[in-house]
């Protein structure tokens, strides 16, 4: 009997893999949702808030950005470039510090008019310093704006945002900000609805819940319908956007899914549209499988290891530096990443005419690195290791992270005799350990809101608070003030190399590499989706069709 | 003299162990289970088994060769030492977990039982109460809290004995998990034993011994006890598996098995995820892991068969 049992088991064990591994009947699930216009998004993690005040992290600003529409918006054809938003036309000052936006007439979903208030109120919301709004800085461009954030004056006194009247919005700056328009199309700068957010609790309610999506109001393309955790999050086409008509889907679901290799599978069989990120080992297997959905994009991203520099011994440049010279960044790169990105000497990603790498021991063989990786250790009063406390490696829950902290782990145990434990964290657990300071060594990812250098370096200034390392240098912070003030692009990217520079010798955090960016696109996707450096694809321009291969 | 030598040849034991003999798939698997244990303990101390943790990056994913005889994994680790490391884990926990539930279960639902009455309702709603809580969020709230004075005997233990950190720290870490597991583990075990034991207690044998005057104790160890044995056995048996598999779920969030260690289930989730790519890496701890479970549910099976006191003898 038992023995059938087993037998049973055994061929039901069968029975299910090959089931498994048919994909042609599950297709249906996207082409069914092709057809419908649905277009199933990978969208990597549940998002930590929908406000975007409060959220941090890409995943939340790509649902941010369909829900809601900041003064420009992205073109879907080239990084960087703007198309006219909630501004219907706008005029600058010669210096760039002076900006009039003209908005148009644009509804709220629940009819009420979009207002220049509506984004005062936004900005003084985030900047407000009993918020605490993470990404306060992005706005700190604005006259007063920092002053303002760290309580110093009243926003009466702020200059920076200014209203004459509902359909103008007047913004003036401490810098020239010729790059202005692309910053706009990050979420920070985007307007809130100010009369459902006083409603709901008021300015200050972090816990507002506006953001429900029953109480849901946006001006953005698509509204929120539907939002299970961790299953999905479902919009729907707004009929109140300006632009309603232009639409080319009728609503997309985010799905969270954090692990690559389930995401992938999962497009495999036909359960996604567009993935967020093909693992580097499954490059291979999928570049042969479907060679036209297969896509490798150039990506504005680093990869790095963020230190905290508020705990021992981790508050030795000496120590930092050491695990940071460890690293086999060229090995890493070709083995673990499978050369889909660029070993990281420096933080921000070069560019033309940005490039910046890690002056004092740039040149070095890797052997050499690691000599002075052991000497620099020992200065610091381990030699070989002895007496190093056991330091925890904080991940997410993603497998690329993990292996890539099993390989550090051995490098450092091989170079430094240094012991590192891997603590591998659900999402929301890893960001707000890693904004809590409750880490030693945490695996980081930055992606440029905008393609500026301002965008990685600032990340360091004492206190920002997307800082999370505890370090700070006044050096660092006036070389990054010089920078900003630089009205000519030259200087300024010099002016910003240098104060990277400084920030690298600090060493608050360990570059590993600049990433690519590799992800599968169906080809029910027909239009509307071209590679992005900074991958602020506009979702309202991708359509779909059911049979891609017929005419339409 | 050859009396007794005579009624000793008949004793349970010996009766048992020549029917679970006479079972061959319950002996192969004995044997099988045996033979696992020992080159999961026994094999890694010898030099010719590879470092686990040993990185090498210019041998990813290699297929079988004398030097790697089950090939490398993704970062260039040897997978047999590997699999033997993580079964080295799996084992432990499954058995230590089970040994530590086996005689809470045992004693709790026996004395339950046996007792009856005003104790039994007592001790059964306490099950009952312990039973709504859910399993795993108990687990991870009372491995999390024990965590940091095992990490403190560890640090104990190393500093008294003198022995390698590297190798006894993956070993002492386990000793919350398997703790947290047991202490909760033992609650269906408890209920069939209260079971069972309502019903021997009534047996005429029970009357007998206690009219004799044996004492509680005397009854519960002489003649609950080895009635018991069978149930018990299967359920125990049937329980590791599901204890290892409760292991790598709590290896998967961070509570278990920390990198670079592994454990069966960490292995057979990393080959998972490149199931397409190389499949020999799910293959073979799977393999590993599955021969094992079922040899325990055949062993399980044969002990049965063999303890059942009632079963003729032959």
């Amino acid at each position: 009997m038992n023995r059938l049992n087993s037998c049973c088991l055994c061929a039901l064990l069968l029975v299910l893999f090959w089931s498994g591994c048919g994909e042609e009947e599950h297709r249906s699930s996207a082409a069914a949702a092709a057809q419908r216009g649905i277009l199933l998004f990978g969208n990597n993690a549940e998002p930590q808030s929908l406000d975007p005040h409060k959220a941090t992290a890409v995943a939340d600003g790509k649902i941010i950005s369909s829900l809601l529409e900041g003064l420009v918006r992205p073109s879907a054809r080239e990084s960087g470039a703007v198309h006219p938003g909630m501004a219907e036309s706008w005029e600058r000052n010669d210096d760039a510090t002076e900006w009039r936006f003209h908005l148009r007439e644009a509804f709220w979903s629940d009819g009420q008019p979009v207002t220049s208030y509506d984004f005062a109120y936004a900005f003084h919301r985030l900047l407000h310093p009993a918020f605490g709004g993470r990404y306060a800085e992005m706005l700190y461009a604005l006259r007063g704006a920092r002053a303002y954030n760290r309580g110093e004056i009243a926003w009466e006194d702020v200059q920076g945002v200014s209203t004459p009247d509902a359909r103008t919005l007047l913004l003036r700056f401490e810098n020239p900000t010729p790059h202005l328009l692309q910053m706009l199309l990050h979420y920070t700068w985007f307007p809130v609805p100010a009369h459902r957010v006083e409603e709901l609790g008021g300015m200050l309610d972090r816990r507002s819940l506006w953001t429900d999506p029953e109480k849901w109001v946006g001006n953005g393309a698509y509204l929120l319908q539907e939002r299970r955790m961790n299953d999905y999050l479902a919009v729907v086409p707004n009929p109140h956007y300006w632009r309603a008509s232009e639409v080319r889907n009728r609503g997309i679901r985010f799905l969270p899914i954090v692990n690559g290799y389930t995401e992938t599978r999962m497009f495999f069989g036909g359960k996604l549209h567009i993935t967020n990120n093909v693992p580097p080992e499954m490059m291979e297997m999928a570049r042969a499988r479907a060679p036209r959905e297969f896509c490798r994009d150039p990506y504005y991203c680093t990869i790095f290891y963020r230190l905290n520099t508020t705990r021992k011994p981790l508050d030795d440049v000496r120590v930092r530096r050491a695990l940071s010279l460890a690293i086999d960044r060229e090995a890493l790169v070709s083995r673990v990443v499978h050369g889909a990105g660029k070993a990281a000497y420096g933080f921000t990603p070069p560019t033309g005419e940005y490039s910046t790498l890690e002056q004092t021991t740039a040149g070095m063989t890797q052997s050499e690195r690691e000599a002075e990786a052991r000497r620099l250790l020992a200065d610091a009063g381990f030699p070989g290791g002895a007496g190093f406390p056991t330091l925890e490696l904080m991940t997410t829950s993603r497998d690329v992270q993990r292996v890539m902290g099993e390989c550090i782990q051995a490098m450092w145990k091989r170079v430094l005799g240094v012991q590192v434990e891997i603590r591998a964290c659900e999402w929301t657990a890893y960001k707000a350990a890693q904004q809590n300071g409750e880490y030693d060594i945490s695996s980081s990812s930055w992606s440029g809101d905008y393609a500026d250098p301002a965008t990685f370096v600032e990340l360091w200034r004492s206190g920002a608070g997307n800082n999370c390392t505890g370090w700070g240098s006044s050096a660092f912070d006036a070389a990054l003030d010089a920078a900003n003030a630089c009205s000519s692009r030259v200087e300024r990217m010099r002016k910003f190399a240098e104060a990277e520079q400084e920030m690298l010798r600090g060493c608050p955090i360990i570059p590993l590499y600049w990433s690519e960016r590799t992800y599968l696109r169906s080809s029910h996707v027909t239009g509307g989706w071209y590679p992005l450096l900074l991958d602020q694809h506009p979702l309202d321009a991708v359509e779909l069709r059911q049979n891609p291969f017929a005419e339409p | 003299m050859k009396n007794s030598n005579a009624s000793h040849g008949c004793s349970l034991w010996q009766d048992a162990a020549r029917r679970l003999l006479r079972n061959r798939p319950a002996a192969l698997s004995g044997v099988f289970l045996l033979l696992m244990v020992a080159a999961c303990f026994i094999l890694p101390v010898f030099p010719c088994v590879p470092n686990p943790n040993t990185i090498d990056l210019n041998a990813i994913a290699q297929g079988c060769s004398w030097q790697h005889l089950l090939g490398t994994d993704h970062l260039g680790r040897d997978m047999l030492a590997r699999v033997l490391y993580g079964g080295r884990i799996s084992l432990l926990v499954g058995f230590a977990a089970t040994t530590v539930s086996l005689f809470l279960g045992l004693g709790y639902g026996m004395v339950s039982g046996y007792a009856g009455g005003r104790v039994d309702t007592w001790m059964m709603r306490a099950v009952d109460v312990l039973f709504a809580l859910p399993f795993i969020v108990v687990v991870i709230v009372f491995s999390l809290s024990i965590e940091e004075p095992c990490r403190e005997f560890t640090s104990w233990v190393v500093l008294h004995t003198g022995w390698n950190r590297d190798s006894v720290a993956p070993l002492l870490g386990l000793v919350p998990l398997f703790l947290a597991i047991g202490a909760l583990g033992w609650l269906t075990l408890a209920r069939i034993v209260r079971t069972q034991t309502l019903a021997l207690r009534e047996q005429e044998y029970v009357l007998a011994a206690r009219s004799l005057g044996l004492g509680h104790c005397s009854i519960l160890m002489r003649h609950i006890t080895p009635n018991l044995l069978g149930p018990v056995i299967v359920y125990t048996t049937l329980a590791v598996p599901g204890i290892m598999l409760t292991e790598s779920t709590l290896s998967f969030i961070g509570l278990g098995v920390k990198a670079p260690n592994s454990s069966w289930g960490t292995l057979i989730k990393e080959g998972a995820d490149r199931m397409e790519i190389a499949p020999q890496l799910l293959l073979y701890p799977a393999l590993f892991f599955c021969l094992t479970l079922l040899a325990l549910n055949f062993l399980g099976d044969g002990l049965r068969d063999a303890l059942d006191p009632r079963s003729a003898k032959d």
